[in-house]
């Protein structure tokens, strides 16, 4: 029988690949202008907010290796990136998130915009072609737009499957 | 922990640029799309209802028009059709005389398109037969109306095709047939025509002439497969080529089957 404390080990590793099987084939198949949601980057925005720098650069880094493992661009780009983006969204305080309705929603489309960005100047700077110009412009649009509602829905997924540190903790990952 | 953390992710990147690191990279790749295509397939058999309602939605006036669009096209065809046997028999007459691989029935596995790519960035489509029906990287991937891209990665049973029209797909071309010009068609995006960069710009383009692959000057294609026609040519007053945009044959937006051609590029 398997112990609910290693069934909770499993849900956020879980939760990545239900996510990572979403964003290739339902998310992969909606195109709009040219671009489509991105469930992977809204998962890091969703897990990343408000957990702290350093948890949020660890978990960035680890589901952009993950999202490295099923892109064609350079390995380690989108670990980079959501390293990034996830040690910047880490540092937001938890009772701004608590106390403002409209500043999740806001954040999750910045910041996953941002990474989307960050994604494309990396890679440009990496020699990967056309990557910056106006299609940037229409995934930035599409990807910011889906992540409004995309990116509260990551969050409460984030906090069912990866529960937060305790009151006080302040070892590895600690601010 | 965060300068720790950057250093592994440029690592990554910088060991992905290495030829030992690329196959590492791919073998990696390959093994994580295996553990994954199980569930994969599973999904897409479940969200493909889903999906076609979404983009049904997105794209619900346009498939009106299209819809117009392609029944006259119906009518249009069946009127070519009787002059389609003439055109038949001279396409066979010129293929034997111009030696085209294309036309000597290369060895083909059939495929079918799964999706486009996860990424926003690359035009890829992924297909439901990998390594395990013989498909490599490197290989050609062609439709009815002819190139389509080139597979880059390989799993045991899917494969990524990164598209013609991808900015970073360079094909070598021939445009014409007398007096053929070469030149290198590069993307330039979805939905987008395709540049040839390198042509001499004394040669004669003409509006409607064809490009296939070549393999002159290193091309990694089997050569005569029809890429696009040539929409413009012209050349600027002292540049040293000729900027020449082609239309590609295939539809890029409605592709369900294609062909991978089992043709291992010749190691230079």
């Amino acid at each position: 029988m398997i112990h609910s404390e290693s069934l909770a080990r499993i849900r956020f590793p879980l939760v990545v690949v239900v996510v990572l099987v979403l964003q290739n084939t339902l998310a992969a198949s909606v195109s709009i202008a040219g671009a489509h949601p991105d469930l992977l980057s809204d998962l890091v925005v969703g897990t990343c907010l408000g957990r702290g720098s350093r948890r949020g650069a660890v978990i960035g880094f680890a589901i952009g290796c993950v999202a490295d493992l099923f892109a064609a661009t350079p390995f380690g780009l989108w670990a980079l990136v959501d390293l990034i983006v996830g040690y910047g969204l880490g540092s937001v305080s938890k009772d701004r998130l608590d106390n403002s309705r409209w500043f999740l929603p806001l954040a999750g489309g910045a910041g996953a915009g941002f990474a989307v960005v960050l994604f494309a100047l990396a890679a440009a700077g990496v020699g990967v072609k056309g990557v910056l110009g106006v299609h940037l412009a229409v995934v930035v649009a599409v990807v910011g737009a889906t992540s409004v509602v995309l990116v509260p829905l990551m969050m409460g997924l984030a906090r069912w499957s990866l529960p937060p540190e305790p009151q006080g903790y302040a070892g590895a990952w600690g601010r | 922990m965060l300068a720790l953390l950057a250093l592994a992710a440029v690592s990554l990147i910088t060991l992905g640029f290495q030829a030992g690191g690329r196959r590492q990279v791919a073998g990696a790749r390959g093994f994580a799309r295996n553990l994954v295509s199980p569930l994969d397939g599973v999904a897409r058999s479940v969200f493909r209802p889903v999906a076609n309602f979404v983009r049904g939605g997105l794209a619900y006036s346009s498939l009106r028009d299209q819809n117009a669009k392609l029944r006259s096209e119906v009518a249009r065809l069946r009127a070519m059709a009787a002059g389609a046997v003439t055109t038949q028999g001279e396409l066979a007459q010129l293929a034997k005389l111009e030696h085209l691989t294309f036309a000597q029935n290369l060895p083909k596995i059939p495929a079918e398109v799964l999706s486009g790519g996860p990424s926003n960035f690359q035009l890829t489509i992924q297909l439901d037969k990998g390594s395990s029906q013989g498909v490599r990287s490197g290989m050609p991937v062609v439709a009815g109306g002819g190139f389509v891209g080139t597979v880059i990665q390989v799993s045991s049973n899917r494969s990524t095709v990164l598209l013609a029209t991808d900015p970073t797909s360079a094909i070598g071309v021939r445009v014409g047939s007398a007096n053929a010009a070469l030149g290198v068609a590069v993307g330039q995006g979805a939905n987008k025509s395709l540049n040839v960069q390198y042509v001499n710009p004394n040669q004669r383009i003409l509006q409607g002439q064809e490009a296939v692959t070549t393999q002159v000057q290193g091309g990694t294609l089997p050569p005569g497969i029809p890429v696009g026609t040539v929409i413009s040519a012209h050349t600027r007053v002292g540049a040293l080529q000729q900027s020449i945009t082609l239309r590609p044959f295939v539809d890029y937006s409605s592709l369900a089957f294609v062909s991978v051609l089992k043709w291992i590029p010749p190691k230079p």
